[in-house]
C-alpha cells in the first residue's frame, strides 16, 4: 500500500527547521517524542500518526501539506466507498439530541458528496 | 485546559501576519470569509448540499451546531450555520480557519453510508482551546484593541470595526489586559 505521508518533504523540513538545535532539545520542544525517533524520521522512517501531528504542530505547518493526495484506483475503491469515513472538525453543542445528530451527519455526508463533485468538475476544467 | 507555552504569543503573531498578508494594517478588521478565500478555503452553503426541502427546514431550525469543516483531497470546505447572527458566524468561521492554521487533525468520524452512526474518535480539549483562542486573536487582535482604546472607541464601535460581537470584544479586552495597561499608564502619568 502506498505511503500516505510525503516523508522526504517532512524529513527535509524537519532537518532544516531544527537547524543548529540538537535532536534532544528539538524532541523536548515537540513533546513526547524521543531524540532517536526524531533521528529516524529525518532519515526517512514514517512516524506514527500521533508523532506526525506533533511534528507538524511544532513546524507550524498543516498536516495536509505532507499528505499524499487521494488517487482513484478503479473498481476496488468503489467497493470501499461504502466504508468511507468522512473526518470533520465539528463546532456544535457537546450533547446533541438524536434527531440533531442524525440531521447533522446527513448534512456532513451531503456536503462531502457535493464538495467531491465540485472538485471533480474543477479537475476536469484544469 | 491551559494552552501550551508560547501559544498565545504565537496566535497574536498569526493575527498580525494574516493582516499583513491581506495588505491590512495591524488594527484593521479581518473578515472571516475573505481570509478563508485568501487561504484557499471554500464554502458550501447548506442549501447547495441539501436539496430536500423538508430536510432543509429541519436544519434551518437547528441551533445546536455552528460550523464544520471537511477535506476533500487537498481542498478544505467549511459549512456554517447561516441562521446565526453575523458576529457569531464570523467567530465560528474563524474557529474553523484556526483548526487549519494550527494543523489540527479532525476528530469527528462520519461514515459515508447513510444509516451508520458517526462518533467522536478523540476529543482533544487542547485543540478546541487552541482554535478558540486563535479565532479570538484573528477577530480582535491585541494590537487592534490598543489602537481602538487609544482612539476612544466604545465596545459597540469595536464590534462594528472588528466585525465581531460584544461577547468577543469584552472577552478579548479582559484576556489581553489592555484596560489594565492603559489604567497603569494613566496612573504613572499622574504620579510623574
Amino acid at each position: 500500500m502506498a505511503n500516505p505521508i510525503k516523508i522526504n518533504e517532512l524529513a527535509a523540513l524537519l532537518k532544516s527547521r531544527r537547524g543548529g538545535l540538537g535532536l534532544r532539545e528539538a524532541a523536548e520542544q515537540i513533546g513526547d517524542v524521543s531524540a532517536s525517533t526524531l533521528s529516524r524520521i529525518e532519515q526517512g522512517k514514517v512516524p506514527d500518526l500521533e508523532t506526525f501531528v506533533k511534528i507538524c504542530r511544532w513546524l507550524g505547518e498543516p498536516t495536509e501539506r505532507f499528505l499524499e493526495p487521494e488517487t482513484h484506483t478503479g473498481k476496488k475503491d468503489r467497493k470501499n466507498e461504502d466504508e468511507e469515513i468522512i473526518m470533520a472538525h465539528l463546532r456544535a453543542d457537546k450533547l446533541l439530541d438524536p434527531q440533531t445528530k442524525t440531521s447533522l451527519e446527513h448534512l456532513i455526508r451531503m456536503a462531502y458528496l457535493a464538495a467531491k463533485e465540485a472538485e471533480k468538475k474543477q479537475g476536469r476544467k484544469a | 485546559m491551559p494552552l501550551k507555552r508560547g501559544f498565545k504569543a504565537h496566535a497574536e503573531r498569526i493575527a498580525l501576519k494574516a493582516r499583513s498578508d491581506m495588505g491590512l494594517q495591524p488594527h484593521h478588521g479581518l473578515h472571516a470569509k475573505e481570509y478563508a478565500a485568501f487561504l484557499g478555503i471554500k464554502f458550501m452553503p447548506v442549501p447547495h448540499a441539501v436539496k430536500d426541502k423538508d430536510h432543509l427546514a429541519v436544519l434551518n431550525r437547528l441551533d445546536g451546531w455552528s460550523a464544520f469543516s471537511i477535506m476533500v483531497g487537498p481542498a478544505r470546505y467549511i459549512v456554517n450555520n447561516e441562521t446565526h447572527s453575523d458576529g457569531r458566524q464570523e467567530t465560528d468561521i474563524m474557529h474553523e480557519i484556526s483548526h487549519h492554521l494550527c494543523g489540527h487533525q479532525p476528530s469527528h468520524a462520519v461514515p459515508l453510508r447513510e444509516g451508520a452512526s458517526g462518533q467522536c474518535r478523540s476529543y482533544f480539549k487542547e485543540i478546541e482551546g487552541e482554535a478558540d483562542w486563535m479565532a479570538g486573536c484573528l477577530k480582535v487582535p491585541k494590537a487592534g484593541l490598543v489602537w481602538a482604546i487609544q482612539n476612544g472607541m466604545t465596545n459597540d464601535e469595536m464590534v462594528l470595526h472588528f466585525r465581531s460581537n460584544l461577547k468577543m470584544v469584552t472577552f478579548r479586552r479582559s484576556m489581553t489586559g489592555v484596560d489594565k495597561m492603559f489604567s497603569a499608564s494613566r496612573s504613572s502619568s499622574r504620579a510623574a
